[in-house]
């Protein structure tokens, strides 16, 4: 019987401890596992990525409501800033391009956004991404053009079952109870192929349709041609590059003059949402806390199942040793006992793991419109599965000391 | 009773760790930050004011901004103009006059006699790598000497 084979036998026969260990180490790297590719690409979705925004003109407010409302369609917006000083900023000279919009409206819980056409064909909700109305695309239809019409996000038009020629009357507000603006109804024209952003979550009609809501009374009806007072919730601004794709430096100095303002400032996301993740970074680390727990009473436990699987097999081990085993082959034995244990319960935590987050990103597809993938590879793939086999073989030692001490001729002693 | 002591010897050095984190965080919030990425200047100390000095090329450009950590906060002067007297690379006597004249910043609709941004132009400027200007403002409604140091600041802190 080679090496192999006895390990194997050796394994079978203690089947019940052997399951129990490799179940639990895979129970604690699936946690392990699961908790960092979460937190990883819910950092790279929140941080890195920026959602193709590189600053947002918001009113004066909490920096973070003006994102989340922005870019995430959460939150409201703190108040509203003057279109001309809106002009004012888009005339700077770090300043590309902006695209003005309005917030505050809803639909069946979907926020109903007004804003100006060209976010459909100059915006970049990821680098170099547009949207697309391309069927090949997943889209339907086309951009509105008239007043009274409307698109819609693929996760809005999928969960309100949205069609082209559809009507709907948006709500004036975001609250439920908010009054409905019962005579302004509105035809979906184009429905947007989905982006894996939050942008997939709303609902979207032009600019100037906002201002001629029956409900907004006259002054509001006022901004649409008047200028002077019209009023926007904010403007993605494009801010321009230097050298190396990189924003322009001034865009620092033009944060600073928008912030000496009465009534603006300017938001920076991916100044904000880091800060974000400080303010809730301990939840953070409570979560990964206990997942290196469980992971480590999972080791704590394949040594116990180890060690009493060496008492309950020290007359076979001797009998091993009378039959020409040298010691290091016993302690061998253990060790390799102790590395299939960890190897299987690593790499069933994975497959485990990575299924958790499958289950996860549809969650989180459906609440957020971000777009999260179950074959993501994270840091604690790369890791865990060197990791845990050291710890198990760190497990193992002990068990293994004891096998290679083990007396022959005192284990083979009959009992009576 | 013994365990007693360890559960407060334990309680204390969270506490203390929690504490002592938040005084860091809080140290570093009251850090004096140039906004511009230029350097600070005390207008008679850091609680009362700065003067963010950065030079683009032959161009000073002057920003009053607040005290402490307000740094990333103008302060209006009614001055249309600061003049100040220049002693380049540490000499006694001032060489070199440099006129600044009110930049009102539009954005936040600032005004001439209502500014806290200036600039000047100079060609020495282009190659200078230390002075020390002076000049008088009026700053937070009273008479103020205004000193710069380029390129280190002036902290009399």
């Amino acid at each position: 019987m080679n090496f192999p084979r006895i390990v194997f036998k050796s394994l079978r026969s203690h089947w019940l401890s052997t399951g129990l260990a490799i179940v639990s180490i895979a129970l604690g790297v699936a946690l392990l596992d699961a908790v960092v590719s979460l937190r990883e690409q819910t950092h790279r979705n929140f941080t890195q990525e920026g959602l193709g925004v590189d600053a947002i003109l918001g009113p004066k407010g909490s920096p973070l409501q003006i994102t989340l409302n922005a870019l995430y369609h959460l939150e409201e917006m703190p108040g509203k800033i003057k279109w001309s000083y809106y002009r004012k900023v888009l005339a700077d000279d770090v300043v590309a391009d902006g695209i003005p919009f309005i917030t505050g409206h809803s639909y069946a819980g979907f926020r109903v956004n007004a804003i100006d056409d060209r976010f459909f064909s100059a915006f970049e909700y990821l680098p170099g991404q547009h949207f697309s109305f391309r069927s090949e695309d997943g889209g339907q239809g086309r951009v509105f053009s008239g007043n009274r019409e409307a698109v819609a996000g693929s996760e809005a038009a999928r969960l309100l079952n949205i069609t082209l020629g559809k009507t709907f009357n948006p709500t004036c507000g975001v609250n439920a109870g908010d009054p409905v603006h019962v005579n302004d109804t509105i035809t979906f024209v184009g429905i947007m192929a989905p982006t894996g952003t939050p942008h997939d979550r709303a609902v979207y009609i032009p600019l100037k349709s906002f201002y001629t809501l029956e409900g907004h009374g006259n002054d509001v009806r006022d901004m649409a041609v008047n200028e002077e007072h019209r009023e926007i919730s904010g403007a993605y601004l494009k801010i321009k590059r230097i050298r190396g794709n990189v924003l322009h430096p001034g865009i620092q100095d033009l944060k600073y003059n928008i912030g000496q303002s009465s009534q603006a400032q300017l938001v920076i996301p991916n100044e904000v949402l880091p800060r974000l993740f400080n303010i809730i970074g301990w939840v953070d680390h409570v979560i990964m806390g206990i997942a290196l727990l469980v992971t480590l009473l999972a080791l704590l436990f394949l040594f116990i199942a180890l060690i009493s699987a060496l008492r309950e097999r020290r007359r076979d081990l001797a009998l091993l040793r009378c039959l020409g085993a040298t010691r290091r082959t016993v302690m061998g034995l253990v060790l390799c006992e102790s590395l299939f244990m960890a190897a299987a319960g690593a790499l069933l935590g994975m497959i485990a793991g990575h299924l958790i987050v499958g289950l996860g990103c549809e969650m989180i597809r459906v609440e957020t419109g971000l777009r999260f993938s179950a074959a993501y590879v994270s840091t604690a793939d790369l890791y865990i599965v060197p990791a845990v086999l050291a710890l198990g073989l760190l497990a193992a030692v002990i068990p293994a000391v004891q096998a290679y001490r083990l007396g022959v001729l005192k284990n083979l002693t009959l009992i009576s | 009773m013994r365990m007693n002591h360890l559960g407060k010897l334990m309680l204390t050095a969270t506490l203390a760790v929690i504490v002592g984190g938040s005084l860091t965080a809080a140290e570093k919030e009251g850090e004096h930050k140039a906004w511009h990425h230029g350097s600070l200047n005390a207008i008679c100390t850091c609680e009362n004011g700065h003067a963010e000095v950065r030079i683009d090329g032959d161009t000073l450009k002057l920003w009053l901004v607040g005290g402490g950590s307000d740094t990333n906060k103008a302060v209006r002067i009614p001055d249309k103009k600061i003049v100040l007297e220049i002693t380049l690379n540490g000499s006694k006597t001032p060489v070199e006059k440099l006129t600044l004249t009110a930049k009102p910043n539009e954005l936040a609709e600032e005004n001439i006699g209502d500014c806290s941004q200036f600039e000047g132009k100079a060609d020495w400027l282009r190659r200078a790598k230390l002075f020390v200007g002076t000049a008088t403002i009026h700053f937070k409604g009273k008479s103020q000497t205004l000193r710069i140091e380029y390129p280190n600041g002036y902290d009399p802190d």
